[in-house]
């Protein structure tokens, strides 16, 4: 599904992703961690393409397809979601609208039909039901006056609409209370498949208590330290990235 | 009185500080032009420009001259009114050079349209709105070429009275200016909210004088590209206590075009317990476009709030990326983004029908200037 070879970023001129590797298998849910300023959320808009990160060496691909080579809404397209660390608030442009602007423009990339309005309307009723939003919050400016927990659940909203084949979710659950974080990670379970990955970027072994990685990978300084087993992430919890590191 | 034929007839007070963002050679076309439309003709084809659904009195007007094929008056009357006091010079010019005068009273929802062929076009509109009563208009300004429409609009709203207006200025080139006198009486309403965009150049100046506990609200959206120059020049005055106003505009300003607010804020001595605001945004497409804001107060009370903010940006890199990671590409994101940012003026406007007329207007005049 995704492979990143010897990933080399740079925001301005410092040097933030320093050679990082990593391989993930269709069908896989990786956890990758790290203490804070390591580049966790760098990584993530590296590869979803945002503008001011450069790519420096390395190559990241997506089902074989050149990741960077595309710009950030034809990574989507191609199945690539990020669920932001903080979610960005757009007056004025209805959750609604949002989503259904955002699903349509990636059927036209990939030369689907689009979904009519009754139909979304559907979609959209049953998603945000799943992740406790009201229809009101659905109706509302994106993310405008959204609670921190609801502005994730949000994201939840929106990965379970848009069905990327690759989902990175950078601290999706940072700021949840417990039953939030519970609703997020029965989403998350919900949409596993074999034929979908997830990327789980987080502080805490949590959220891993309830959606279970295959792998967890250590992310330090711009680059990947260790990876071992979903027990990585409890010894993290325990001995903290400095007992780690060596 | 004759119709001036050159700008020094008129006698506009160009170095005067309320007129440093205009642009009067336009004018100066106009007076020198004559209508390319027969004045006998009847009123051209105006569907694209109509009120959905409108049931309302409908009042054409072509180069100035009221058109009675097509127009529904109903209560309207369409007549010489008395001269009223308030207005500045360009008012005073359309209060003399008037063909005929409408003088509104309360009843259906009233739209007058104007189309301009070429020359000068002098509108008198009176609106009345009795104590207790709600009137409701919308204009809507389209035609084009070298033409000046220059209207005056005498608005008062007794006690309790409402007035909500709106106004499309769709002309296509030619300049468009306005002259705006209100006086809202004790717990009265006057709303008006405009679109313009299109236009070569436009002006639009408004005095209201605030009553006890009187409302007013004045808002807006100036699209401009190409070398349009857009004017505001706003003056809202408090005389009574417990008043309360708004002024919400925004101006996208692309290419070169030059977008301008001034407003005042005027609380007199003994207005206690006014509340009046002045929300001021502007988008700058280009870089070689300008937008200028100046807000003005002159309090004499000490009991008041009065808050004013301008600012002036470019889209929001945050929301754009957003939109981006999401699958929307770029041109489309920052047309979405753009048209959320013009509806913010349109949110006092409690009709949903009106609400996306404007909205629609907005989104032709941004694609236009794109
Ligand atoms: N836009 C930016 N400009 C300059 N430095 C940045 C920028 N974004 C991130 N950084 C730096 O990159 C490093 C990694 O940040 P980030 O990826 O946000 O870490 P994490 O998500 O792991 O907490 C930090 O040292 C941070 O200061
Ligand atoms: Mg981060």
């Amino acid at each position: 599904m995704l492979n990143i070879n010897n990933l080399h970023a740079s925001v301005g001129d410092k040097p933030i992703i320093k050679g990082l590797s990593l391989d993930l298998p269709d069908g896989e849910v990786h956890a990758i961690m790290g203490p804070n300023g390591s580049g966790k959320s760098t990584l993530s808009y590296v590869l979803s393409g945002r503008d001011g990160y450069e790519v420096t060496d390395g190559t990241a691909t997506l089902d074989g397809q050149d990741l960077l080579a595309m710009d950030a809404h034809e990574r989507a397209a191609a199945g690539l979601f990020l669920g932001l660390q903080y979610p960005v608030e757009i007056p004025g442009v209805s959750n609604l609208n949002f989503l259904r602007t955002a699903l349509n423009a990636q059927r036209e990339q990939r030369g689907e039909d689009a979904v009519s309005a009754a139909d979304f309307l559907r979609m959209a009723r049953t998603e945000s039901a799943a992740f406790d939003l009201s229809m009101d919050h659905m109706k509302r400016g994106v993310n405008v006056g959204f609670s921190g927990g609801e502005k994730k659940r949000n994201e939840m909203v929106q990965m379970a609409l848009l069905q990327p084949k690759l989902a990175l979710l950078d601290e999706t659950d940072s700021g949840l209370d417990i039953d939030a974080l519970r609703v997020v990670a029965d989403g998350i379970n919900r949409l596993r498949d074999p034929k979908r990955s997830f990327l789980l970027i987080t502080h805490y072994q949590r959220l891993l208590d309830y959606v279970k990685p295959d792998r967890v990978h250590v992310l330090q300084d711009g680059a990947i330290t260790r990876s071992g087993g979903p027990e990585l992430a409890h010894e993290l919890e325990r001995e903290g990235y400095v007992g780690i590191a060596a | 009185m004759n119709l001036p034929a050159r700008l020094d007839d008129i006698g506009l007070p160009t170095r005067h500080e309320d007129w440093r963002w205009s642009d009067l050679s336009a004018i100066e076309t106009a007076l020198t032009s004559a209508p390319t439309r027969p004045a006998n003709d009847a009123a051209p084809d105006l569907r694209p420009w109509m009120v959905p659904e409108h049931d309302g009195p409908l009042l054409i007007f072509v180069d100035g001259r009221y058109v009675e094929q097509g127009s529904t008056p109903g209560y309207v009357k369409t007549a010489m009114a008395a001269d009223v006091d308030g207005h500045g010079l360009l008012g005073k010019l359309a209060r003399a050079h008037r063909t005929v005068a409408v003088t509104a009273k309360p009843g259906e929802r009233l739209h007058i349209i104007h189309f301009a062929s070429g020359g000068q076009a002098h509108l008198d509109l009176v609106y009345d709105c009795p104590a207790g009563e709600t009137m409701r208009v919308i204009e809507t300004y389209v035609g084009g070429g070298d033409c000046w429409t220059n209207v005056a609009v005498t608005a008062s709203a007794g006690e309790g009275g409402r007035i909500r207006r709106a106004v499309r200025v769709l002309q296509d080139g030619g300049v468009w200016t306005e002259s705006v006198a209100g006086t809202v009486g004790t717990a009265a309403h006057y709303g008006s909210v405009s679109m313009l965009g299109s236009v070569a150049s436009a002006r639009s100046e408004y005095a209201l004088v605030l009553g006890d506990d009187a409302d007013a609200r004045v808002d807006g959206t100036m699209v401009g590209g190409g070398r349009q120059i857009l004017d505001i020049v706003g003056r809202v005055r408090h005389e009574g206590v417990g008043g309360t106003s708004g002024q919400t505009w925004r101006a996208v300003a692309a290419n070169k075009a030059q977008a301008s607010f001034a407003g005042r804020i005027e609380v007199a001595r003994g207005a206690q317990r006014t509340d009046a605001n002045e929300d001021i945004k502007a988008l700058l497409l280009d870089r070689t476009a300008t937008v200028n804001a100046k807000p003005e107060l002159e309090i004499f009370a000490d009991d008041v709030k009065c808050a004013h903010g301008a600012t002036v940006g470019e889209l929001d890199r945050n929301a754009l990326f957003y939109l981006a990671s999401r699958g929307v590409p770029e041109d489309a994101a920052k047309t979405l983004l753009t048209e959320a940012f013009v509806a913010d003026a349109f949110e006092a406007v409690e009709n949903a029908e009106l609400r996306d007329l404007l909205g629609n207007d907005a989104r032709a005049a941004l694609e236009a200037v794109r």
